[in-house]
């Protein structure tokens, strides 16, 4: 059992009154000093082999954006690291967009 | 008639000085109009500049005007655009580039390719080598080269076959896409993207057409391998362990 900061779950079938029960389409986790080994190795091998479609990893640090496309042969694929002045979009969600300018924005 | 006289010669004088000012103020208009003109880009190189603030920079510079710049801040050039750098790097900015870059020196050894690290200039020539043709100036924090005919005395010409950026916490926009974008276009066979925030480590490799494919995000535990330096293997948390 996982808790991810984010997820987007399409299919309405997976999700009873305690959660969502196999994996989301997509899952967005946010790394913060500490949780950058726990989010990047162990929580994507479980991602990975469970069939979560995407899986988008924040840096608030660093102020980039990464995302994990699941293949054909259910591996994830590693897309470029997204930074400001970038807009991400998303297979799962067409028509989406999202601008890393507002996800950083005045944060402090 | 004395006085007539003296009007006569002080009209006639006054003509002459009337024709001296009018010379004056076609003179005065020609050197107003040399000065007006634009002056040509090549001529721009030969002046030192003391002060980064004496720059303008809404203009575009060359590798020739970048030689100029006498005065203290780092900066870099991309299509001819200044970017100014980070006035120091951190203690743990070095701390990592010290990290990475003695493996590779020790791995290196006897081998035919050389690591250099930040300051180091690296020219990206479009074509002609000549200093004022190039528009690409970079400073990577780390780089390899193993073609020895594309190093001088200033330092590389061309793309190293591997470059490796240290990200400091905040704005990474120059990193992540302008560089990214200038190591993709030259050539650069292997990019490494360090973010010392999250101790994790992401390279970049040329593909068949020439385009960067993320190869593989490693993080504590593992161990970083590239394509360019076969054999070598870096522990990262030989990297990141005790950094501060």
């Amino acid at each position: 059992m996982l808790q991810p900061d984010f997820c987007v779950i399409c299919d309405k079938s997976k999700l009873d009154y305690r959660g969502c029960i196999g994996a989301p389409d997509l899952v967005i986790e946010i790394l913060s000093p500490g949780n950058t080994i726990m989010e990047l190795l162990h929580k994507y091998k479980v991602y990975e082999e469970s069939g979560v479609k995407e899986y988008w990893v924040v840096s608030q640090s660093d102020q980039s954006i990464l995302i994990y496309t699941l293949n054909d042969l259910w591996k994830f694929q590693l897309s470029k690291l997204f930074t400001l002045s970038e807009k991400v979009s998303s297979s799962v969600l067409p028509g989406f967009e999202l601008s890393l300018d507002e996800v950083f924005h005045d944060l402090e | 008639m004395k006085y007539f006289t003296t009007w006569n010669n002080w009209s006639k004088k006054s003509k002459i000085n009337e024709k001296r000012f009018h010379c004056f103020n076609i003179l005065q208009n020609l050197v107003f109009l040399v000065m007006n003109k634009p002056v040509p880009y090549s001529d721009l190189h030969d002046e030192p500049v003391n002060e980064l603030n004496d720059i303008d920079a809404s203009l575009t510079y060359s590798y020739a005007n970048y030689l100029n710049w006498l005065f203290q801040d780092r900066v870099e050039l991309i299509k001819g655009k200044i970017f100014k750098m980070s006035p120091e790097p951190s203690r743990i900015h070095q701390k990592i580039s010290i990290r990475i870059s003695v493996p590779l020196v020790n791995f290196l050894k006897n081998r035919s390719c050389e690591v250099y690290a930040v300051p180091f200039d690296v020219r990206f020539p479009n074509g002609s080598k000549e200093d004022k043709e190039i528009f690409t100036v970079l400073q990577p924090d780390i780089c390899v080269i193993c073609d020895k005919s594309k190093l001088d005395y200033r330092g590389c010409i061309g793309a190293p076959d591997l470059v490796i950026e240290i990200l400091s916490p905040g704005n990474n926009k120059k990193e992540l896409l302008y560089k990214y974008q200038v190591y993709e276009e030259f050539g650069v066979k292997e990019y490494w993207v360090v973010s010392q925030s999250d101790q994790s480590i992401l390279t970049y490799t040329l593909n068949d057409s020439g385009r960067f494919q993320p190869s593989k995000i490693f993080t504590l535990t593992e161990k970083i391998t590239s394509s360019v330096i076969p054999g070598f293997e870096l522990a990262l948390d030989d990297v990141f362990e005790d950094l501060d």
